[in-house]
């Protein structure tokens, strides 16, 4: 009977503790990270008895929380990829809405400022005309700055957003390094029996870390879990936590990069980072925002160069020779701040064709100067000797190294991303358009022959000579001389380049034939050169001379409408991954409350029915008091 | 599978969002009529577009400066055309003074109209276009080309012809340099010109010539002079050496080196004319010569002849005058019309661009309805399923 009253008694003890634990996962069904618990029963020790062992009853051993360390892992992984993936793509979103719109776009404005060149050759003493043409030039200007702004603040909207993951990732590790220790104690004050809510509050924070970076844990004998980042850093070991922090990178102190605190100094670790908000983020810079904001330069750099060139080879409505139209600037050199020496670089643009959308590290070694791809760290070769007589030349690029740099010296070089913040257009005058051509041919009024001359162009616009008067005389109609000297033979349609210019001549010439090669001064309807700065637009200049600059504006926003699109797909399917892998995770650790409700009936019903046991006992033990009280 | 309560809301939550973000998606196409809203909803499609709108504006700046050449040829046609009724009235002048039967007084009215024509054509030549751009000054089209000082006038353009672009790989003309039109007009009959000294006394009148064999004229300049009064005569050429000599009668033609020229009256001893290779002449002039041929005294016989001589000089001249001008007149006809053709395919490649871009980016409205339909159905469907699906829970029936 005390045998009745004792197993009646453990039931009631081991039910009530379930009817505990569904209440306690009632009560937490939408609390994010908890894990379902389970009171795990077992029956006592039987007793033998001569006829056999007979059973004590029911016992509450261990609440155990339903938890797959597995699935979990699993969840992490594919949370670090979806998480930086999907930074990635919302940067990328951002950049192609930007660039997207047809009517605010690049093309539209490249297109309107040739046409306004276009506009200018059909009307070149309009002064309407040339104020159009500023216009265009300046809004065309105001647009590549304004993306270039965009860009700008992408990058450093980049930095706080690093400084900001960084802050709560302090936050993160903090937390768990403290509940390592916390478990730890609880563990060993229980006697070992596992405190399922605090390791439900690890989890879920080791979840949310590994949403801002891909990590790895390792777990340890006393239930501690370290955490490692990139190449096996730690993070988290046992109750010590490591901070990260922002660090000034190595080139350029205006952007930051992720360090791991150690006690020997920051140990940098930008380049090994990937995974979650804070890889996606580096990743973004990286591979998108840089290389934008290198083409969208190098559009600049080629446009300043076409447009400037043929510019300086016209002559505007004062007759004077047109100079330099937009300003833009040149290539930007970083030294690292390790460097030891005092070597100086001076980088300038060569012909604009050869440019890249590539950085580049300068760095002198033992072997002398060598240049190298600042991402994959590739050799580009350079040719010349670094002197200002015969600078290196290397993708569009002419550098001169001067001082004394050590060997292990290192500079970076940014061939073309400040070229757009430094643009201006250098003309404000519309006069000072140069519309017209520097020279003008004619034929004399007194020739017999019947043969012409072409309008001739110019080739060398810097020829001190350029706008001589030449005479150029048939001597006898197969040869000619030039200004009385010489006497050279004539070819029908031959270019004949003299002073910086070339013309033809073709037909039939008789002797004492004259032409007269000479200054166009007065040429104020002349439209020569509008129309070459028109058609210079067309020309492909970029990729070496492959790719012309609307060709180059199409590809660089279709290359942006790709990436982005690329970068959905990713995103997508990786969130079709981890929604899958957090329903099985769901699976085993979620709470059902229809589950729950039918444990509620049956522990209560077990709990009903071990009460019944205790009164049975009771019943028994009055029976055997009343057949022994008389 | 087990399904844990917070997922079930949560799945159907997740579906109907997604559901919801395609819809919206949907909406916004058909609310702005476009497939492609940003390059990455099609990338290809997108670097198309930006490529077709590029050269449909581009070709509206082909319309634009076709439009310009346009109307400056037709400024230019219009002045020409008043150029050659001007010459037409002058030929009449010239006919008219011509005559043996018309008085001094008469050729001297006559010649006072030519020079009223001569004022009129100065003023066509320098006309302008609505810009104020002079038509007929080359480059130099704010420089007044023609300046008239007494009786010649001189040519201040250039020779330049400004071009407009029309399309990707060609160029129109939109002008003649007024050295083209009314300066370089050859001489004479194109290959030589004729012309009797002031200082003849003889009857002897020179036409104007012909070639009737290119290959023997050798061009040079040559001198007729009359060695007797009985018609012996000797040619010389520039350098003095004589290339023919022989004897002329009166009404013949003297014919040397592949030309010949055809004389009348009867030249005296020592009389001399020019054969010269032609050069050029300019309209002004010619007209200046004629009124002062009008103007000049028929006295003698020799001043009669000299008259007959310069008369029919410009008479030739006028003719080669309308012949340069209506040449002109033909280059601007044929630009204006291959204008016309550039312009029609122009407006052709508009429409054909527009429609490919149209295709490119534009909603096929009915596909866009239909897929709208069927999203709202299901995200209705969605709505109303989670709506049941989450009252079912064993607890209503724990009591």
């Amino acid at each position: 009977m005390a045998d009745l009253l004792s197993t009646g008694l453990s039931g009631l003890l081991a039910f009530q503790r379930a009817l505990d634990t569904t209440s306690h996962n009632i009560a937490n069904v939408n609390t994010p990270g908890y894990s379902r618990q389970r009171v795990e029963l077992g029956t006592r020790e039987a007793h033998p008895y001569g006829n056999g062992w007979i059973g004590t009853g029911v016992d509450a051993q261990t609440t155990r929380r339903l938890y797959d360390e597995l699935l979990a892992m699993q969840t992490r992984t594919t949370s670090s990829s979806l998480e930086h993936l999907d930074i990635f793509a919302a940067s990328a979103e951002r950049l192609n809405n930007m660039f997207g719109h047809s009517t605010t776009g690049l093309t539209a404005t490249l297109q309107n400022f040739a046409n306004a060149f276009q506009s200018l050759a059909d009307a070149p003493t309009s002064t309407a005309a040339r104020q159009v043409l500023l216009s265009e030039a300046s809004t065309l200007q105001q647009r590549l700055q304004y993306f270039d702004e965009r860009l700008s603040d992408l990058d450093a909207e980049v930095n706080s957003r690093l400084q900001g993951e960084v802050a709560e990732i302090n936050t993160l590790t903090e937390a768990i390094a403290r509940l390592n220790s916390d478990i730890a104690t609880a563990t060993a004050r229980s006697g070992g029996q596992p405190p399922n809510d605090l390791l439900d509050e690890r989890d879920r924070l080791l979840d949310e870390l590994s949403g801002k970076i891909s990590i790895s844990t390792v777990k340890q004998d006393d239930g501690a879990i370290n955490v490692f980042i990139a190449k096996g850093q730690p993070l988290v070991l046992g109750a010590n936590a490591n901070r990260l922090t922002t660090v000034p990178d190595s080139f350029d102190p205006t952007r930051l990069g992720v360090a791991l605190d150690t006690d020997a100094g920051p140990v940098d670790l930008t380049s090994s980072l990937s995974g979650g908000v804070l890889g996606g983020a580096l990743a973004f810079r990286k591979e998108l925002l840089d290389p934008a904001h290198n083409a969208l330069g190098r559009i600049a750099v080629g446009l300043a160069q076409l447009v400037n060139d043929q510019h300086r080879e016209g002559i505007d409505l004062s007759g004077a020779l047109g100079g330099d139209f937009f300003a833009i600037g040149g290539p930007e050199v970083l030294p690292r701040d390790s460097n030891a020496g005092s070597g100086t670089v001076s980088v300038t643009y060569g012909n604009a064709s050869g440019l890249t959308e590539r950085d580049y590290v300068l760095e002198l070694t033992g072997s002398g100067w060598q240049l190298r791809d600042s991402q994959t760290g590739a050799a580009v070769t350079m040719t010349g000797s670094g002197t200002a007589a015969d600078p290196f030349v290397a993708d569009g690029l002419e550098i001169v190294v001067g001082g004394a740099a050590n060997v292990g010296d290192e500079f970076l070089i940014r061939p073309t991303r400040a070229a757009v913040a430094d643009m201006q257009v250098l003309i404000s005058d519309p006069s000072r358009i140069a519309a017209a051509a520097p020279i003008r041919t004619e034929a004399d009024a007194d020739n017999t022959g019947s043969a012409s001359i072409s309008a001739g162009e110019v080739i060398d616009a810097s020829h001190p000579d350029l706008r001589d008067t030449v005479t150029i005389e048939f001597l006898t109609p197969t040869t000619y001389s030039i200004n009385g000297v010489g006497n050279f033979p004539y070819t029908d349609g031959g270019n004949i380049e003299v002073n910086g210019w070339r013309v033809q001549i073709s037909g039939t010439p008789a002797a004492g034939d004259r032409f007269t090669i000479s200054d166009n001064s007065s040429g104020t309807g002349d439209n020569r050169n509008a129309l070459e700065l028109a058609n210079a637009l067309t020309r492909p200049v970029l990729n070496n001379g492959t790719t012309s600059l609307s060709g180059a504006v199409g590809q660089f926003v279709s290359g942006i409408g790709v990436a982005t699109r690329q970068a959905q797909a990713n995103r997508d399917a990786q969130s079709v991954v981890h929604q899958e892998n957090i329903a099985a995770q769901d699976s085993v650790s979620g709470v059902n409350l229809d589950e729950e409700a039918a444990n509620l009936l049956k522990y209560q019903q077990a709990y009903q029915a071990a009460a019944q046991l205790i009164r049975i006992a009771d019943t028994l033990f009055q029976t055997l008091l009343g057949a022994t009280q008389r | 599978m087990r399904i844990s309560t917070s997922a079930l809301h949560s799945n159907a939550l997740t579906a109907m969002l997604s559901q919801q973000a395609a819809l919206s998606k949907t909406q916004n196409q058909i609310a702005t009529g476009r497939r492609v809203q940003t390059p990455a909803d099609d990338p290809v499609a997108s670097a198309h577009i930006m490529e077709l709108e590029r050269a449909l504006s581009e070709s509206a700046q082909y319309a634009s400066n076709a439009d310009m050449a346009r109307n400056r040829l037709v400024l230019e046609e219009q002045a020409l055309a008043d150029v050659t009724s001007l010459l037409h009235r002058v030929r009449e002048l010239a006919i008219q003074g011509n005559n043996a039967t018309v008085d001094p007084a008469s050729r001297r009215m006559i010649a006072a109209e030519v020079r009223d024509r001569l004022r009129e054509l100065v003023d066509i030549a320098n006309r302008r276009d609505g810009n104020g751009e002079y038509l007929f000054s080359g480059y130099s089209t704010t420089t007044q080309p023609f300046v008239q000082t007494g009786s010649t006038v001189s040519y201040f353009g250039d020779q330049g012809s400004r071009t407009l672009q029309v399309g990707p790989n060609q160029r129109v003309a939109d002008s003649h340099s007024g050295y083209d039109v009314f300066m370089m007009i050859r001489e004479g009959n194109g290959v030589f010109t004729t012309a009797a000294a002031a200082t003849n006394t003889g009857s002897g009148v020179i036409a104007s010539g012909s070639v009737f064999d290119p290959a023997q004229w050798v061009a040079d300049d040559y001198t007729l002079r009359f060695t007797s009064a009985t018609g012996d005569y000797e040619i010389v050429d520039s350098s003095a050496t004589v290339v023919a000599t022989g004897t002329y009668t009166s009404g013949e033609a003297i014919s040397f080196r592949g030309v010949n020229i055809n004389m009348s009256g009867m030249p005296a001893a020592n009389d001399t004319f020019s054969i010269e290779r032609s050069r050029t002449e300019d309209l002004f002039t010619t007209l200046g010569n004629l009124a002062a041929t009008l103007e000049s005294s028929t006295a003698t016989e020799a001043d009669r002849a000299l008259f007959n001589t310069n008369m029919a000089r410009a008479l030739a001249q006028l003719d080669q005058s309308a012949d340069r001008i209506s040449t002109v007149r033909a280059e601007v006809g044929t630009r204006l019309s291959s204008l016309e053709t550039t312009q029609s395919s122009i407006e052709d490649r508009k429409v054909e661009l527009e429609q490919t871009v149209s295709q490119l980016r534009d909603l096929d409205y009915a596909e866009a309805i239909t897929r709208m339909n069927q999203q709202l159905v299901g995200l209705q469907a969605a709505q109303l399923s989670y709506s049941q699906i989450s009252q079912l829970s064993l607890f209503q029936y724990l009591k």
